[in-house]
């Protein structure tokens, strides 16, 4: 766009005439720049606060002040008011503009956010912006700011998910769930939200867990929660880290499983709808599936395994016939 | 003693309090900085933004009805003194290069990721006007990476079907897409 093609566009802004792709331009141009590199360094905040402190009193006086006197008489020698104005800010922005410069920011310039989400046939590995490792089971959905600043991590989860939260002592992680709130400081554990239950086992480390601000239980490795979403009970029990896991691994270990079962399993891992022969195939299947396995590589391997045969339709459904 | 909030600041601001609005000001000066910063590049132009919007602040302040949110007033509120300093800027020879450089680089990404979001708009309308069959073929093929042989396997339909369907779909994807790209160099 030339210098004067931009002018139009930003004196029709101005006017109130903007039409349509103007105002998406200039959003998009706003937006866009907030990912611009810039510091502020201390010592150029250090300068410009020291600037604009006289001016921040000139907005008040100017009212409360005759016009003609709008000056500023001082008897103190200008230079000196500056370096006074530089130790007023610095000691105040210390304190006060710290506190809460992070969560003004996020609010006047927001980080974008991403979401990722787990087709029905997958199981995804998402990395966060803080490296920590995410792993979403089948449907399972994923948002989280593309960066990281102020004093926390957070992310927010539909479904089931499995953290590696990369530590971080200074910046606590929190995971959301529809129901739940699990802050960690680095550790890995399982949050899995269903219809009636939202659960979280923890793999390593310590968490937290609220449910609606509410602190509901300080967990440890090899410990799970279970909370009841009807009637906002939790219930503490021990669970079995390997078998909470067992999904993220993508895989499947079968030792003399009924056909039938076995079958269940493919299908609910791919979630797609199985029909099969009235009759029970009285057959047993034993073979691991590795990560790479996909649906069609592994009915392929059990159609091989036990002489079944199988057919996929357009709509997902697997029709079984024994033979 | 606690801090105040922002809204509870803006209320004594309201009536007159002259160390709530440097408070106020203190506060917030360095995130408005930083945001004026990054889209003008100039340090004395993000100044004087900071201080326009102050100075608005203060003498709007016993007509200001703020309702919902204050981040939003204050967002809109710089947004706008920023729009008015670029139009300020492009009359000012003395930031003519700055505007040449580091301005008009940064419309133009905007520009270019909104054309190519609308592209692919385009094409997403397109592919959902492709018949049935064809579009499952080429979803199959563009979104799930499945090959040909595994798509006629899936399908029930000959591999050469499936490759006669994913050209066809492809030469109407391609007709839509130089439709849009020769009207865009048109305007």
């Amino acid at each position: 766009m030339d210098i004067n093609g931009f002018e139009q566009v930003v004196e029709r802004y101005l006017n109130g005439q903007a039409t349509n792709e103007d105002l998406l331009l200039i959003e998009q141009w706003l937006q866009q720049t907030d990912n611009k590199e810039y510091q502020l360094t201390a010592e150029r905040k250090k300068i410009i606060a020291a600037r604009l402190l006289p001016r921040l009193k000139a907005i008040t006086q100017t009212q409360t002040v005759a016009p003609e006197s709008r000056k500023p008489l001082s008897m103190f020698p200008k230079r000196l008011v500056r370096v006074a104005a530089a130790i007023l800010i610095l000691i105040t922005t210390g304190t006060l503009g710290w506190i809460f410069r992070q969560p003004l920011a996020d609010r006047i310039s927001p980080v974008a956010m991403n979401t990722i989400k787990a087709g029905p046939y997958e199981i995804k590995k998402v990395q966060l912006p803080d490296q920590t490792m995410v792993t979403l089971n089948t449907g399972a959905s994923i948002s989280f700011p593309v960066t990281y600043r102020g004093k926390q991590r957070t992310a927010t989860v539909e479904g089931e998910a499995f953290f590696e939260i990369a530590t971080d002592k200074h910046k606590p992680f929190i995971v959301h769930t529809p129901s739940l709130d699990v802050t960690v400081l680095g550790t890995s554990f399982v949050v899995k939200e269903q219809q009636h239950f939202a659960t979280v086992s923890v793999i390593t480390g310590k968490v937290k867990v609220a449910a609606a601000e509410q602190p509901l239980a300080a967990l440890e490795a090899g410990r799970q929660v279970r909370y009841n979403k009807q009637s906002r009970k939790a219930a503490l029990q021990p669970v079995d880290v390997e078998q909470v896991m067992a999904w993220t691994q993508h895989s499947f270990s079968f030792q003399e499983v009924p056909l039938e079962q076995v079958l269940q399993a493919i299908a609910k891992k791919w979630n797609v709808k199985l029909e099969l022969p009235a009759v029970a195939s009285g057959k047993e299947f034993s073979g691991d599936f590795s990560n790479n396995d996909s649906l069609d590589d592994m009915m392929a391997a059990l159609a091989l395994a036990t002489g079944i045969h199988w057919e996929k339709t357009g709509t997902g459904i697997i029709t079984i016939t024994y033979s | 003693m606690r801090e105040l909030t922002d809204k509870e600041l803006l209320q004594r601001i309201q009536q007159d309090d002259v160390s709530a609005f440097e408070t106020l000001y203190l506060r917030l000066w360095e995130s408005l900085f930083v945001f004026a910063m990054k889209r003008l590049g100039s340090e004395d132009d993000a100044e004087d933004v900071v201080q326009e919007v102050f100075a608005s602040l203060w003498a709007k302040r016993h007509s200001l009805q703020i309702r919902e949110n204050f981040d939003a007033y204050l967002y809109s509120a710089v947004k706008y003194k920023v729009i008015n300093k670029v139009a300020a800027m492009l009359q000012n020879p003395e930031k003519l290069e700055l505007v040449r450089e580091s301005l008009l680089p940064a419309v133009d990404n905007a520009a270019e990721t909104l054309q190519s979001k609308e592209l692919q708009a385009i094409v997403n309308q397109e592919v959902q006007s492709l018949p049935e069959k064809m579009r499952e073929v080429y979803l199959l093929y563009i979104e799930q990476h499945r090959s040909v042989a595994d798509i006629a396997r899936v399908l029930s339909l000959s591999e050469q079907t499936v490759r006669n369907q994913l050209g066809l779909a492809r030469t109407r994807l391609k007709k839509s897409l130089q439709h849009a790209m020769l009207l865009t160099f048109l305007c």
